[in-house]
């Protein structure tokens, strides 16, 4: 039974990695929202004051933009009622196995060599 | 207050590490503390100019993307450098966050990747932990993932680019993403010209071109090649054109 919650937990891990922002995807946004988030990342992180000011919304209009941006998981909300860029990891190549097996056959031979 | 500096160039082979070397020694001499980090990870090459090798380099930016340790642990004091010919040395710091130089890990960053939002929480965690002034960030050619980011979280973005054809056409492209990433502070700096180039109108041209202040223009030198990033210009060769160059790019940085 463990066994099953793990790979549940696994899977659900992955999922959480897979998601987020590409910051390729940032280049495509919409002025605005590109906006919004070219802001927010040099903030670091940021309230929904800050975000409702930046907007020029208020805090509810401000709330329901970042609720939306929390669903599409582009935003992360932090402790403490701050919200920051959520981004997407960097995939790995898409080289052939075969490649990625000689490499790792040469790298072992060469690190036990030393 | 503190800025990320970010140094970059849409190409390979345009000197854009010894750039970053020289800027950030020539602040560091100044008194200020700086953070160098090799953002490079598919061809670390930065930790040269600095004298580390793989032999003396247990810690690195791959480490810290894996989670093996934290941030400042991958940080090395290189403020030996600094030290002048007369065996003065600044009240200045330098730390050096090289990428690694082993293969195997190499491999392992393009096959697996990393997790982008940990590099973005490095750059700050390095500002905050090693208290710096200044963090120069010297990126991989070309625009991919760490590059956008670097781009996007700097204060000043210097790119560098030769006089070429196909360096005129790929720093376009560069300005474009960096206007779109509102950079607060744009420069371009032109390595390599050929000495006998009319400078004034090259510059004029450039910024006529680009809508951006050139910063400088260096000038391909002898004296470079021959030092073949075995050290630091500027320490080097104190009194050269080029050293006198690259110290009015580092006080344009500290102004911008």
């Amino acid at each position: 039974m463990s066994g099953l919650f793990d790979r549940l937990g696994q899977e659900l891990q992955a999922r959480e990695k897979a998601s987020g922002l590409s910051m390729a995807d940032v280049l495509t946004l919409p002025d605005d929202l590109r906006r919004l988030f070219n802001w927010m990342m040099r903030q670091e992180e940021v309230s929904l004051a800050e975000v409702a000011a930046h907007l020029g919304q208020d805090e509810p209009s401000a709330q329901d933009t970042l609720a939306r941006l929390i669903e599409q998981c582009f935003v992360r909300e932090m402790p403490a009622g701050r919200y920051r860029v959520r981004l997407a990891p960097k995939r790995g190549g898409q080289l052939p196995v075969n490649i990625w097996q000689a490499l790792d056959e040469k790298t072992e031979k060469e690190e036990g060599g030393r | 207050m503190d800025k990320i500096v970010s140094v970059h160039s849409f190409r390979g082979g345009t000197g854009k590490s010894n750039v970053t070397a020289n800027l950030a020694t020539v602040i560091a001499g100044a008194g200020k503390r700086v953070g160098v980090i090799d953002t490079d990870i598919q061809s670390p090459g930065i930790h040269v100019l600095f004298g580390i090798d793989e032999e003396n380099m247990d810690k690195s930016l791959n480490d810290y993307l894996w989670g093996k340790c934290a941030i400042e642990q991958a940080a090395y004091d290189v403020s030996r450098v600094l030290k002048t010919a007369a065996g003065e040395m600044p009240s200045g710091t330098i730390y050096l966050i090289p990428a690694s130089l082993r293969a195997g890990e190499i491999a392992r960053v393009l096959r697996e990747g990393y997790d982008v939002n940990l590099l973005n929480d490095g750059f700050r965690e390095l500002v905050r932990k090693l208290q710096l002034d200044y963090l120069f960030i010297d990126t991989h050619p070309g625009l991919n993932e760490e590059t956008l980011l670097s781009i996007t979280i700097s204060d000043v973005l210097l790119i560098i680019m030769r006089p070429d054809r196909q360096d005129y056409q790929g720093t376009a492209v560069t300005v474009e993403v960096a206007r779109k990433l509102e950079v607060p502070e744009l420069r371009l700096v032109v390595n390599k010209a050929l000495a006998s180039f009319d400078f004034k109108a090259l510059k004029e041209r450039i910024e006529g071109t680009y809508g951006v202040p050139v910063a400088g223009i260096l000038a391909e030198s002898e004296e470079m090649i021959a030092l073949g990033s075995s050290g630091i210009f500027c320490l080097k060769h104190p009194s050269h054109p080029l050293s006198q160059t690259l110290r009015s790019i580092a006080e344009q940085v500290m102004a911008a």
